[in-house]
């Protein structure tokens, strides 16, 4: 059975099971992903994440990460743009 | 523990070209990076564990990254700094004396259950005791004080005492009603001491038949301490024995006889004699009759009114006749 299908199937949440990313925006200054597959570039504009289907491109100003560890990146600061690039 | 507060933190600069990849082998080492602001493209500012400052030696030697230790926080480093400043020291061993002092000495007094004395009371026989506030918790028997505190109050049957941290708990229990035995020794029925005509009734326990008007004669029994208790028919069941208590008002007749003499002998331990005025006679015998009276009222006879006659005799002057007031039979 697909894995997608089977996780659908029992109501499980997605990102515990299949290991997809999940991305949280608090209003437009907190943006926590979790699940991500590191950090491409930093500065204080703009910040480039890889997760596994996608690279989170997260456009804005004053952005710093606040927390980053093996599964989770949170980013403080004023967030423009969100946007998403194919690997 | 993994994201105490108690945890000590470090505040690093680290330096070099692959920063970036730094980030991401630590991250993948399960090592938590906070707060990274980026100073320029080589520099970079971020706060990490100190426990994890030991996992980093081979990343760093990896990723060609330089470490510098900006600022130590945390409760470990805090701790050592406080050690080694010596006012702190005697500090904390004034503060440990204070402890120590707090739990050898006895700081409060509870008293619980206590209605009919006061905790003044209780606390007043504890200072007797050498057992008041502050006192050394060694001295303080709580065997002993209990068998104090139930000789010294008679109404006490139970008393516990305990020390718990620092205060000195007493917990009492008092008699709540009169025991079986002291209702058997002072259960006696009230008995009239002489003839009269009841006036009026107030009756608190017992059981009686007189009513007002009824004559009761000496020896009468005027109040039974056996109560009779009746089912809902009237019939009796069975007795209970009380305390009697009542009030009964009754007319009594008071005889009066006072007999003065005309001579007195023997005055002063002389063989002389005097002999005496009729009016001299006459104000002595009033002068008995009026503390007569005063006697009778003060045994809580009210006087109503008096039927007195004064009559002359051979050897003096006699009054007789008879004093009519009320008083309470019941005493």
């Amino acid at each position: 059975m697909n894995k997608n299908l089977f996780v659908q199937k029992l109501d499980l949440p997605k990102e515990i099971v299949s290991g997809c990313t999940l991305i949280s925006l608090f209003n437009n200054d907190e943006l926590l992903i979790e699940n991500h597959k590191g950090l491409i570039d930093y500065n204080n504009s703009q910040i480039i994440i890889i997760t596994d289907n996608n690279r989170i491109v997260v456009s804005g100003q004053a952005l710093n990460i606040k927390e980053f560890s093996k599964d989770d990146i949170l980013i403080k600061g004023q967030i423009i743009k969100l946007s998403f690039e194919d690997v | 523990m993994k994201n105490s507060i108690l945890r000590s933190r470090l505040i690093i600069i680290l330096k070099g070209d692959n920063l970036k990849r730094f980030l991401n082998v630590c991250a993948s080492n399960n090592i938590s990076i906070f707060n990274i602001q980026m100073n320029d493209k080589k520099t970079i500012e971020a706060t990490i564990y100190l426990d994890d400052l030991w996992k980093m030696p081979k990343i760093l030697r990896k990723t060609k990254t330089k470490i510098r230790i900006n600022q130590r926080k945390g409760f470990g480093f805090f701790f050592k700094r406080f050690i080694n400043n010596k006012s702190c020291v005697f500090l904390c061993f004034l503060l440990a004396l204070l402890i120590i002092n707090y739990k050898i000495r006895i700081w409060d007094i509870y008293i619980k259950g206590s209605f009919k004395y006061s905790n003044s009371e209780i606390i007043e026989l504890l200072d007797n005791n050498n057992i008041s506030i502050s006192c050394l918790k060694k001295n303080v028997d709580t065997n002993k004080l209990e068998t104090v505190i139930k000789n010294n109050f008679d109404d006490i049957v139970w008393c516990d005492c305990y020390i718990n941290n620092s205060s000195l708990f007493i917990n009492i229990r008092e008699a709540e009603y009169n025991s079986p035995k002291s209702v058997k020794e002072k259960s006696k029925p009230i008995i009239a001491n002489k003839n009269s005509i009841v006036k009026s009734i107030i009756l608190r326990s017992g059981y009686t038949d007189i009513k007002a008007g009824d004559v009761v004669c000496a020896n009468d029994v005027l109040v039974d301490n056996y109560v009779p208790i009746e089912d809902d028919y009237g019939e009796i069941t069975g007795y209970i024995k009380v305390i009697p208590d009542a009030d009964i008002i009754g007319y009594v007749n008071y005889e009066v006889d006072i007999f003065q003499n005309k001579t007195i002998d023997n005055i002063n331990n002389s063989n002389k004699s005097i002999t005496l005025s009729d009016n001299k006679i006459k104000q002595i015998i009033n002068d008995k009759l009026k503390a007569y009276e005063m006697k009778l009222k003060k045994n809580g006879v009210s006087i109503l009114y008096k039927n007195v006659i004064m009559y002359k005799e051979k050897n003096g002057f006699r009054l007789s006749g008879q004093i009519y007031g009320y008083e309470n039979l019941c005493n």
